[in-house]
C-alpha cells in the first residue's frame, strides 16, 4: 500500500513530539487572552492532539485553539472542552483530543480559554504533532481543513448541550440538539460530560449510555452508540472523547440523543459534537 | 460504504458488550470467556474499560476464533486497579483494530496474584477511530513488549526536576512492522500527591537512542496506588528489529511515584 513510511531511524524532517506545555489562565464565562503554544511549526503536520493533563483547580472549561500571528488569531477550534475529573485532589486527568487537520510548517499556534467556576485556575495543555506522512491516508480519504463545533454552551454553567437521562436503564426522551447542522460534516468527534455542577458523591462507579440520532422528530434514525463510565468526583465522563466517528452528516441535518444510567436518579449529562469537514 | 454499514448495525456501532472473566491461579491466564457469536459488520476499532473489585493488576487477552480455536489478536493489555475509589481503568484504551464480520470474539486475563480474580470487561467495538485497514492506517494485531511478571517494565527513575531519567529498553528488537503504538504506565505504591510525568519513546541502539515521541504527559493521580494510565494510540511506524526505549521526568523528584514508574509498550502490526 501507499503512505507506508519505510524506515529504521528518526526520518529527516520528521519528528513526532509534543510542544513545550502551557498553562492558562481561563477567564470567567468568557475567554482569555490568546496564549501562544507553538511560535511556528517546524514542519508540515497532518494533524495533532491538544493534550490536557493537569490544573491547578481542576475547573470546568472551554478551550479555543487559534491559527495565525499575535493578535491575527483564528479560531481553528471553538470551545473544546475540559472537564472537571478528580482535581478534588489538587489534580487533574490526562485528556487527548485528536484532531484531523493539516498545518503547514510556519504556523502560529494559540490557546484561550474560560472556566465556568468564578475561581481562578490553572491549566496545562500541550499539543502533539502529527508530521506530514503520518495520517497521509487519513487526509487524501477525507480532506479535513475545519471544525464545526455542535452544542458547546459557552454562556452557561454547563459545556454542552444538556439533557436528561433516563434512570434504571430506561431511556430518557429523545432532545433536539440542533434543528440542523450548518456545514457537510465528513466525520465527528464527541465529548459528553457530567456538567450537572453537582457531581455525584460516591464511591461507586456508574455506566451511561448515549443514542445520538439523525431525522425529524418522531423519525429519527439512530447513528451511533455511546457508552460512558463515570467515577466518583468528576464532571467529565470516560472515555473523554470518541475519537473520529467516521461518518458523514449532510447539512440541515436534524441531531437528538437521549440517555440512560444505572442510577436510580435521572441525571443530567452534556454533550459537545465536533464536526470535522 | 462503511460508515453507512455502522450507521445501521447495533454491534459494530459502539454498542457496549460485557462480560465477566476469571484468571487463572498463580498469575496464569483464565478461560476464554465469549464476547460476541460474531459482529454484523467490520469494525475498526475497540475501546474497552475494565473494573473488578481486588486492587491487583490484570492483562486481557483479546482473542478470535471459535472456543478452543482462539487467536489472540491483542495481547496482555494492562490494567491497574486502585483502592477502591476508582474501580476502573481511567480512560480505558482504543486500539484502532481490525475485527473481521462474522468471527466469535472472546476474551481471558491473568491477574497479579496467586488467586483467581474476576475482571469486568465492557467493550464497544465501531468505527470511532482511523481504523480501516484499506487505508493502511488500522491494525490486525495488538504485540505486547515489556509486561514483565506484574506489572510492566521498571523505568528507570531521573534524579533531577524536568529532567528524563535514562532509557530503559523495552524491546531489543520489535518482531514485526508496526503501523503505531500505545504506552501504558502502571505502578505498584501509593503516592502521596498527584505528580507530574512525562514520558519519552526512543529507537536505536544504546546510547544513540532517537525520540520519537518526547515531552508526552501521563496521568498520576492522587490516590495512585496501583493506578494506570495510557497513551492514545500514535500512527507512528516503527521497522520490525529496532530497538524501542522509554524514559521519563516529574516535575518533583521528591515524588513517592518516583522509582515505582512501570510501564508496557502495544505494538498495532
Amino acid at each position: 500500500m501507499i503512505n507506508y513510511i519505510e524506515y529504521t531511524g528518526k526520518p529527516s524532517g520528521l519528528t513526532n513530539r509534543s510542544s513545550a506545555f502551557i498553562t492558562i489562565n481561563p477567564g470567567f464565562r468568557t475567554k482569555s487572552s490568546w496564549q501562544e503554544i507553538e511560535a511556528s511549526l517546524p514542519y508540515d503536520i497532518d494533524g495533532f492532539s491538544v493534550i490536557s493533563f493537569w490544573s491547578l483547580k481542576g475547573s470546568t472549561g472551554l478551550y479555543d485553539v487559534g491559527i495565525g500571528s499575535s493578535g491575527n488569531e483564528v479560531v481553528l477550534i471553538a470551545n473544546l472542552r475540559k472537564e472537571y475529573f478528580d482535581a478534588w485532589q489538587g489534580n487533574d486527568h490526562r485528556r487527548e483530543f485528536f484532531v484531523p487537520i493539516p498545518l503547514k510548517a510556519g504556523t502560529r499556534i494559540a490557546m484561550r480559554g474560560q472556566g465556568r467556576g468564578s475561581d481562578s485556575d490553572t491549566c496545562a495543555w500541550c499539543l502533539l504533532y502529527y508530521s506530514k506522512g503520518t495520517l497521509d491516508a487519513l487526509q487524501r480519504y477525507y480532506g479535513i481543513s475545519k471544525c464545526l463545533t455542535i452544542g458547546a454552551n459557552a454562556g452557561d454553567l454547563s459545556c454542552g448541550y444538556r439533557f436528561t437521562v433516563g434512570a434504571s436503564w430506561s431511556w430518557g426522551s429523545i432532545h433536539q440538539i440542533t434543528s440542523g447542522i450548518s456545514k457537510d460534516i465528513k466525520a465527528f468527534s464527541i465529548i459528553a460530560g457530567f456538567s450537572d455542577y453537582d457531581y455525584i458523591s460516591s464511591t461507586s462507579t456508574y455506566e451511561f449510555r448515549h443514542e445520538l440520532f439523525i431525522g425529524p422528530s418522531g423519525s429519527e434514525i439512530r447513528l451511533k452508540y455511546l457508552y460512558y463510565m463515570y467515577g466518583r468526583y468528576t464532571e467529565g465522563l470516560y472515555p473523554t472523547s470518541n475519537y473520529f466517528i467516521p461518518i458523514p452528516i449532510k447539512a440541515g441535518t436534524r441531531l437528538s440523543i437521549r440517555g440512560t444510567t444505572a442510577r436510580s436518579e435521572a441525571e443530567v449529562n452534556d454533550i459537545t459534537i465536533y464536526g470535522w469537514y | 460504504m462503511y460508515p453507512n454499514l455502522l450507521a445501521l448495525s447495533q454491534e459494530g456501532n459502539g454498542y457496549p458488550l460485557g462480560v465477566t472473566s476469571t484468571s487463572g491461579s498463580s498469575s496464569n491466564k483464565g478461560s476464554w470467556v465469549q464476547l460476541s457469536s460474531g459482529l454484523a459488520v467490520p469494525t475498526f476499532c475497540f475501546r474497552n474499560v475494565c473494573w473488578g473489585t481486588d486492587e491487583y493488576r490484570y492483562f486481557f487477552d483479546l482473542g478470535i476464533g471459535s472456543a478452543g480455536n482462539e487467536v489472540v489478536i491483542a495481547q496482555d493489555i494492562m490494567y491497574a486497579l486502585d483502592h477502591g475509589y476508582w474501580n476502573f481503568a481511567y480512560d480505558g484504551f482504543t486500539f484502532p483494530l481490525y475485527i473481521p464480520p462474522n468471527v466469535r470474539i472472546a476474551v481471558r486475563h491473568k491477574d497479579s496474584d496467586s488467586s483467581a480474580r474476576n475482571l469486568y470487561h465492557h467493550f464497544t467495538f465501531d468505527g470511532g477511530y482511523p481504523g480501516n485497514p484499506d487505508m493502511n492506517m488500522g491494525i490486525r494485531k495488538v504485540i505486547a513488549y515489556g509486561v514483565g511478571s506484574n506489572r510492566g517494565t521498571h523505568l528507570t527513575a531521573p534524579t533531577v526536576n524536568y529532567t528524563y531519567g535514562a532509557w530503559t529498553e523495552l524491546s531489543s528488537g520489535i518482531s514485526e512492522d508496526a503501523k503505531g503504538f500505545l504506552v501504558i504506565f502502571s505502578s505498584d505504591t501509593a503516592i502521596d500527591d498527584g505528580a507530574g510525568i512525562w514520558f519519552s519513546v526512543g529507537i536505536g541502539s544504546s546510547g544513540n537512542e532517537e525520540e520519537l515521541v518526547g515531552w508526552m504527559p501521563a496521568t498520576w493521580n492522587y490516590y495512585g496506588y496501583n493506578t494506570c494510565s495510557s497513551s492514545s494510540f500514535y500512527f507512528i511506524k516503527i521497522k520490525s528489529g529496532t530497538r524501542v526505549s522509554l524514559r521519563y521526568m516529574i516535575h518533583d523528584v521528591n515524588k513517592d511515584v518516583l522509582n515505582n514508574v512501570y510501564a508496557a509498550l502495544y505494538l498495532g502490526v
